[in-house]
């Protein structure tokens, strides 16, 4: 019993003696009440500017087309927004208003934003549009950094969309309620667009071709590097209440740009260095040798008669074609050529001859638009002759498809023009005086001049 | 002696008890930072929401983005806010109502999921269909393609209440099943590829939609929600332009089961909830 006893006095003395260690946390606070309070920070941060953000939004790993959003937020979980995305099918206010939809900051994984209901932004997220995916941009981006609260980074979470918040000023906030956005959104389209090619030429002397592609809102700058080669360099952009912002600065010839302005009075873009700006300049033919801005500044050569300058030769030619594929169509409707184009394609290296025509039925409706498509390899010699060498098979092309075979009615009506193409060799440059234009010339018999419309 | 060990031990046992007691306590559970769900400034919507469905009928609606609720592999998007009251109207009055003006307000009280999550874009599935509603254990309905919805749109409508009255009816047929019968009236032809059945095809087969033809369950809730959806009328109308004897008299084999198991099962009749429904339809999209 005593034996008992004392083993039961130990037992207690066990369980009461051990005094409890002192554990130092490494963090003043727990790690729920730290993510709350940082919630709590990125809120203040969002909310605390007062005429709000201007956000560069790049989806699918930063690798998709670029988007701005002008984002205001409001303490009650508001947030206003504007964007350069071109046409919205949810949304009938137009891409010229501010649209407002609700928000949240929330710790997930990490500190997260959340645009929680339908919004601009949506409408790349959308799996709709193309049947599953969208654009693999994100409505949901984790807060990654926050720079002198001027600057915010994030990014998604499922499609890592990369998104950079800078803080606006009035001047900016007051262009937007005026339909700044859109304004510069409709004239950089238009500009892009514009029957002309763009020059910049720096401080230096050294001329460049600048390329806008307002469709896919990607810059290019090309030039003829020190090795005598095609060189460039390639940004996505987003477009501002000022101009176009580039996702990565160009350094070229001494000077470094990111941002494009642009001046609505005399309706043309610049880049300011040092204060001074260098305006880009619209020029009838690139600076780029034919053969080099071939494939980078252009693709196509529309070969189309109604050209005011174009040769009698061609035109006759064409028209014999023409009627050609009308006399030789046997069953009703008539194939009737609407328009010849040279196309490269630079991926494969090859030209693609398109005869573009239709078959219209007595009632008006189409009942082919389309057209026959021939390849071509090229070869080109010291002295600048091209020679086109038929290459794969003819294809159809109809409803965007391309089909194999071609009309053998085409083929027997154009072969006056592919007989030229196919057994002559050509010189093939600018116009010396026509914008945008270049001229095919035979250099054998017979004897023949081609003027296309580069695009 | 006996005694004395007694008194020691008690002695000792209350002074261990005061001696742990007396260290300092601890809080090693501080309070959870943002426990309770978020919190959410009210918009106007929620006001609506809370006094139609949360209040009446213990209905959480959900209608702002939480990847939670959601398929988690799929691209989805939270609903435009302008769609989302005039699609819980919809709800509201064509399902709800007739079944309250039919079976009782507790009725709908008892059975109805307890969560509507809204999702403004389609689901769509690896084999190329979409997915328009979803039900979880019959607590919870998500209704996607909210963006779409149009008041004046009636095929759309009856789509989405057709959605809805199927969500609904797996509930019920959860609560009390079927007679077994009913899966011996077409036992051949379930198939997990029924998204490769046309509509037409499926008719001619004895289901009312090639979805039916899943399994079962799915069949006995698609005749439910398609006779209540359509309407007596068309029903009628499509069933007896089958012109496959064995498919027609499956359907109408089937239609009987549905309408003799809401008698029998909730005591329900079948007849003018149909009508009720459909009224409620042609009141809506008016």
């Amino acid at each position: 019993m005593k034996k008992i006893l004392l083993y039961f006095i130990l037992f207690q003395l066990a369980f009461t003696a051990c005094k409890k260690a002192e554990v130092e946390p490494l963090f003043d606070e727990s790690a729920n009440k730290r993510a709350t309070t940082q919630v709590d920070n990125y809120k203040k941060l969002l909310t605390g500017s007062e005429f709000g953000w201007r956000g560069e939004y790049y989806p699918d790993g930063g690798n998709g087309i670029g988007y701005s959003f002008y984002l205001k937020f409001d303490g009650s979980g508001k947030v206003s927004m504007y964007s350069d995305i071109d046409n919205f099918y949810y949304f009938a206010n137009g891409y010229d208003k501010a649209f407002e939809t609700t928000y949240q900051v929330k710790s997930l994984q990490k500190t997260t934003l959340i645009f929680d209901s339908y919004s601009y932004l949506h409408e790349l997220v959308n799996p709709d549009y193309d049947g599953g995916s969208g654009q693999k941009a994100d409505l949901e981006l984790e807060f990654t950094s926050a720079v002198d609260n001027n600057v915010i980074t994030l990014v998604g979470r499922k499609n890592k969309t990369e998104m950079k918040l800078t803080k606006i000023a009035k001047p900016e906030s007051d262009l937007l309620a005026k339909g700044g956005l859109a304004n510069i959104f409709n004239n950089t389209f238009n500009y892009a667009n514009a029957p002309n090619f763009l020059t910049l030429v720096f401080p230096t002397g050294e001329k460049t071709d600048v390329r806008i592609d307002a469709d896919n809102k990607q810059f290019g700058i090309y030039f003829i590097n020190k090795s005598g080669d095609v060189d460039g360099f390639f940004s996505p952009y987003v477009t501002t209440t000022t101009g176009i912002l580039l996702k990565t600065p160009i350094t070229l010839y001494g000077i470094k740009f990111q941002e494009l302005f642009w001046d609505d009075v005399k309706k043309v873009y610049y880049i300011s260095v040092n204060n001074t700006r260098i305006n880009l300049t619209a020029s009838s033919k690139p600076t780029l040798p034919f053969y080099y801005a071939l494939g980078n500044l252009f693709v196509g050569f529309n070969m189309s008669p109604n050209i005011p300058s174009q040769s009698a030769d061609y035109k006759a030619l064409y028209a014999k074609i023409k009627s050609n594929v009308i006399t030789l169509s046997t069953a009703a409707p008539v194939r009737v050529i609407s328009n010849v184009v040279l196309q490269y394609l630079p991926d494969e290296g090859v030209f693609v001859l398109i005869v573009f025509y239709t078959r219209t039925n007595p009632d008006g409706s189409l009942l082919f638009d389309g057209a026959s498509v021939l390849y071509y390899r090229p070869t080109l010699d010291a002295k600048g002759n091209i020679s086109f060498g038929k290459s794969y098979q003819n294809a159809t092309l109809s409803g965007g498809q391309l089909s194999l075979g071609a009309s053998g009615i085409v083929l027997a009506g154009i072969k006056p023009l592919t007989d030229i193409i196919e057994t002559n060799t050509f010189q093939w440059d600018y116009d010396p005086t026509e914008t945008k234009i270049a001229v095919l010339k035979s250099n054998g018999t017979p004897s023949i001049t081609i003027k296309g419309a580069l695009f | 002696m006996k005694k004395t060990f007694l008194k020691i031990s008690i002695l000792s046992l209350a002074m261990s008890i005061i001696v742990a007691c007396s260290s300092k306590i601890e809080d090693v559970s501080p309070k959870v930072e943002g426990l309770g769900g978020d919190i959410l400034t009210k918009q106007p919507i929620d006001t609506w929401l809370e006094n139609t469905f949360t209040k009446p009928y213990n209905i959480e609606v959900k209608y702002r983005w939480d990847a939670n609720e959601v398929n988690l592999g799929k691209t989805l998007t939270p609903p435009l806010l302008s769609r989302v009251q005039p699609t819980m109207e919809a709800v509201k009055a064509i399902w709800i109502d007739p079944y309250e003006a039919e079976a009782g307000a507790d009725f709908i009280k008892k059975f109805c999921p307890k969560q509507y999550v809204l999702v403004g874009s389609r689901e769509w599935n690896a084999n190329g269909t979409i997915t328009l509603g979803t039900a979880e254990g019959g607590r919870k309905v998500v209704l996607y393609a909210i963006n779409d919805f149009d008041k004046k749109d009636v095929a759309g409508i009856k789509q989405m209440l057709h959605t809805i009255h199927h969500e609904f009816a797996h509930i019920l047929q959860q609560n009390i099943l079927p007679t077994p019968a009913f899966n011996q009236i077409t036992p051949g032809t379930y198939t997990s590829n029924w998204y490769n059945v046309s509509n037409a095809t499926a008719l001619s087969l004895g289901y009312v939609t090639s979805y039916a033809m899943s399994d079962p369950n799915e069949d006995f809730v698609e005749v439910l929600a398609e006779m209540l959806v359509e309407g007596k009328p068309a029903f009628d109308a499509r069933i007896n332009a089958i012109t496959n004897t064995a498919a027609k008299s499956a359907i109408r084999q089937k239609e009987a089961i549905v309408v003799d198991y809401l008698k029998q099962a909730y005591n329900i009749d079948f007849k003018s909830l149909q009508t009720r429904t459909q009224n409620a339809i042609i009141a809506f999209t008016k």
